[in-house]
């Protein structure tokens, strides 16, 4: 595995809410709300160290896995439009090394009562993303991660 | 490794399709100690072979698995690079979103003020 990675990908993703576009948009912009559900994975707890919703503004979180810091993600606010979209991107770095970065656009349409979100993933994964790829030797640790992320899905 | 690009999220979906099954997950891990034949597959799995054969056909169809035939017997392989680019870093964080927007809906469920649990 190489050291120099640059690997880009674009993905996009839709997801059906019933809750109300208000609803749905107050769960983004209130930190407090935001750490309830936006853990990459169900074993990492979130630590916001700085939540500052605004166009320019910052938000620092810590990812904890059993109490230990794994990694830091560093979120900016480009362009946020209530109850229409969101902006951002988002730095991943773990504590060697920054993994990767996305430029993140949700968009939050009106679907009856409910809400219908498109997501867009513009990723660019760097050099700190093959430690995690390296970290995961062989394919018997390869496999549980896949199931874990699976199940998570 | 092949970028993963929106063009092909099809084929990741596919990917992903078929690793969510115990069978086919198991398939998989005994191809990773090496080459097996079908009967050799099958012999764990209390099943009939048409339909272990159908678990092997989605493995195919989803390009993680590749199988060649010698005489009578057919043996299959697995395609590591394939499973490899399931584990890249990007596909994780966009798989990471996925579960993400699950556990939005299931929050919001949770605190609807509509409801009276």
């Amino acid at each position: 595995m190489t050291h120099q990675t640059v690997q880009h990908g674009t993905a996009t993703m839709e997801k059906r809410l019933s809750a109300s576009l208000t609803r749905v948009f107050a769960a983004w912009a209130d930190p407090e709300q935001r750490k309830a559900w936006n853990s990459p994975s169900a074993e990492i707890d979130m630590r916001i160290d700085a939540a500052d919703f605004s166009v320019g503004g910052e938000d620092v979180t810590t990812c904890l896995a059993g109490g230990e810091a794994i990694a830091i993600v560093r979120g900016r606010y480009h362009d946020i439009v209530p109850d229409k979209r969101i902006v951002y991107t988002e730095i991943i770095a773990s504590m060697e090394a920054t993994e990767g970065a996305c430029l993140v656009s949700a968009e939050f349409l009106p679907d009856g009562e409910g809400t219908r979100l498109v997501m867009t993933l513009q990723t660019v994964a760097l050099d700190g993303s093959a430690l995690l790829e390296e970290a995961q030797a062989g394919w018997g640790s390869a496999l549980i991660r896949l199931e874990e992320l699976l199940q998570a899905g | 490794m092949a970028n993963y690009s929106a063009s092909d999220s099809a084929t990741l979906d596919r990917a992903f399709h078929a690793l969510g099954d115990a069978t086919r997950r198991g398939v998989i891990a005994q191809l990773s100690l090496g080459e097996a034949s079908i009967a050799e597959l099958a012999e764990p799995y209390d099943m009939a072979l048409p339909s272990f054969l159908q678990h092997v056909r989605v493995l195919e169809k989803a390009g993680l698995v590749s199988s060649r035939k010698e005489g009578r017997v057919r043996h299959c392989r697995l395609e590591a690079a394939r499973l490899a680019e399931l584990k890249s870093w990007i596909t994780q964080y966009q798989q990471a979103w996925a579960a993400r927007l699950d556990r939005l809906d299931t929050f919001l469920n949770a605190t609807d003020p509509k409801k009276d649990t």
